[in-house]
């Protein structure tokens, strides 16, 4: 019964009322003096340099595309290494199928011209 | 093995899984499918481009035979209960795989016509499928994390696709925005739910669960509440709808026909499974929740629906309407009665052969040189016959028109719903696919009454049309003949 769903909206006040609370505190008590080294980009002093909204390269992407499919290789390889005299023909053919996969992304990205720049 | 590593390792040997492979058939079907299809890419200059829908294809359909042989099949739950083919499961498989079959046949056109990379497109739409394949398979919560993630992440891409058009842009940011918003909330429903009951599998979370009277209760709602939501995003459930609209209307008309159906069935699939199985035993706390959920769903798709100028965005909002209809015969279930659940898996099938069908006509008004906005398919009866009368079959077929196999699909959802004892339910809900019929008219009688605005140009899409001819077909051809398939889903639903 719907009733029963009153610890949940419990939940969602306590939830909302922290977050409100720490704020409302953190307002109130701690001591605010503003001065200029405060307002700049870095506290720690550094002056910051150029814009704010630079470009980056967007062929960047695919650098962290095919950093995914070796770093995910490398994941998945590490774990087989340590158990592979046990699971044997098994794991062999586990592991060859899971490296044909990441093989064909990877010419995949070569062919779509991913290395080119 | 050297006694050096036993100490650390632990001597207990590995136990190696033994998956049924004939169980993932499908889904190994797909992958092959799809990894071939971009390792044409790789071989490219001696593959031409033709091959790419036929391997997609060819991969489709053997995915579909492979359910087809299992159906008779007692259940199988392999890969150490992470998976579950039985005949729910195959009842979905089968409605994601036609999906993407009617989408192959009327994308081909857009693709070559437009120039967008075709490799990339099908390899991303057979992902989907197996996402949503995976998300009805799924007997555990990583599973289906994993499913409705395999499921989303194509469709998102998939909005993108169109990649010089604005409009396409801005949908599959949104969407993706908003698809992540919601993977996060169902995520930490799962969270919670592995939280509290320690287990990730269905049947073990039903054994703790129970029938909501044991310890952490409040806990347990909260899971299944968050459950609820996440998935809702994927059903476009209303007030989790929001990116519903945009995305359907921006996204290229093909992806949108395709996605507007096999995410929805996808994703009620997942919903259905972790309802009825995993929190099976609470179905008086969520009930309620969901027939809210149910009213102001239909309320809002049928009631802005009608306001629309754009027929592709007035589909987008029946099609949060007919959630609405699908969610009534969910949120009517008990143990006792499995009726509502066994007319959302009809509705789903159904609806994959309606709104490919209207969604599919949007497209080929565009590669006749049309638009989508109300003006544009005036008097379409007189410039294309066929084309008319099968839009209007599909229509039809979204409004329940006898006849149609719209109209089984709901009477089959509002009767469980009055058998559950929710008869004002079943009455809202008639009143409310009334109200349909008032939007869902208006394309027709310009079709049919008004003279036309718009030259259509007359291109050859063969293979579009036998993809639009085989879903109006299948919209009237299943309306008089549905019993086949009602029975199969009644034992989807009833676990056989």
């Amino acid at each position: 019964m719907p009733v029963s769903w009153w610890p949940i909206g419990l939940f969602f006040i306590i939830v909302a009322g922290f977050a409100a609370t720490s704020l409302a505190l953190s307002k109130l008590v701690a001591p605010s003096r503003h001065n200029e080294a405060k307002a700049e980009t870095y506290e720690s002093g550094i002056r910051p340099l150029g814009e704010a909204q630079q470009r980056s390269d967007i062929r960047y992407y695919t650098v962290a595309m095919l950093f995914v499919v070796f770093d995910v290789e490398a994941i998945f390889l590490y774990p087989w290494a340590v158990v592979y005299d046990r699971i044997g023909l098994y794991g062999l053919i586990e592991m060859v199928l899971f490296i044909v996969l990441l093989v064909g992304a990877y010419l995949y990205a070569w062919r779509r011209g991913a290395l080119d720049w | 093995m050297g006694s050096l590593f036993t100490g650390a390792l632990g001597a207990a040997s590995v136990s190696l899984p033994q998956p049924n492979l004939l169980a993932i058939s499908p889904v190994i079907a797909l992958t092959v499918a799809a990894v071939l299809v971009l390792g044409c890419v790789i071989a490219r200059p001696l593959i031409r481009g033709v091959v790419y829908p036929v391997i997609a294809m060819a991969g489709l359909v053997a995915a579909l035979a492979l359910a087809l042989i299992q159906l008779g099949n007692r259940p199988v739950t392999t890969f150490s209960g992470n998976w579950r083919t039985d005949a729910f499961s195959l009842f979905f498989t089968i409605t994601v795989v036609i999906a993407g079959i009617l989408a192959v046949l009327i994308s081909d056109s857009w693709l070559t016509e437009n120039d967008v990379p075709q490799a990339e497109f099908y390899a991303v739409l057979l992902c989907s499928v197996i996402g949503a394949i995976v998300s009805a398979s799924a007997y555990n919560l990583i599973a289906l994390f994993v499913g409705i993630e395999l499921m989303s992440v194509p469709t998102y891409i998939l909005t993108g696709f169109a990649k010089h058009n604005r409009v396409s842009n801005e949908a599959a940011l949104k969407y993706s925005l908003l698809g992540g918003f919601s993977t996060a909330i169902l995520l930490y429903g799962l969270t919670w739910t592995y939280g509290v009951t320690g287990e990730t599998g269905y049947p073990a979370i039903r054994g703790f669960v129970g029938n909501g009277q044991g310890g952490f209760h409040a806990a347990v709602l909260l899971a299944s509440m968050l459950v609820i939501a996440g998935l809702g995003f994927k059903i476009a459930a209303v007030p989790f709808h929001m990116w519903t609209p945009d995305a359907y209307q921006g996204a290229p008309t093909v992806v949108t026909a395709f996605m507007s159906v096999s995410v929805k069935a996808g994703a009620f699939a997942a919903l259905v499974r972790i309802l009825t199985d995993a929190f099976g035993g609470i179905y008086r706390d969520w009930s309620p929740i969901l027939i809210v959920i149910a009213i102001v769903t239909m309320v809002l798709g049928n009631v802005v629906a009608i306001v629309q100028n754009d027929v592709k965005r007035m589909l987008a909002y029946s099609s949060i309407a007919h959630t609405g209809f699908m969610l009534v015969g969910l949120a009517t279930w008990n143990p006792g009665n499995a009726v509502g659940v066994s007319g959302v898996l009809f509705y789903a099938f159904a609806y994959t052969f309606m709104n490919l069908g209207a969604f599919g006509m949007l497209a080929w008004l565009e590669a006749h040189g049309a638009g989508t906005g109300i003006d544009d398919v005036n008097g379409l009866f007189s410039r294309a016959p066929l084309a008319a009368l099968g839009f209007s079959a599909c229509l039809l077929g979204l409004m329940g028109f006898p006849f149609t196999v719209g109209l089984p699909a709901k009477v089959f959802v509002f009767q469980a719903a009055a058998g559950g004892g929710y008869v004002w339910l079943a009455l809202l809900s008639l009143l409310l696919s009334a109200v349909g019929a008032v939007y869902y008219f208006r394309p027709m009688v310009r079709m049919f009454m008004h003279e036309p605005k718009v030259v259509l140009a007359s291109p050859r899409q063969t293979v579009m049309a036998v993809g639009l001819g085989v879903a109006a077909l299948g919209t009237v051809l299943l309306g008089v003949l549905f019993s086949p398939v009602f029975d199969l889903a009644q034992r989807a639903a009833t676990g056989g």
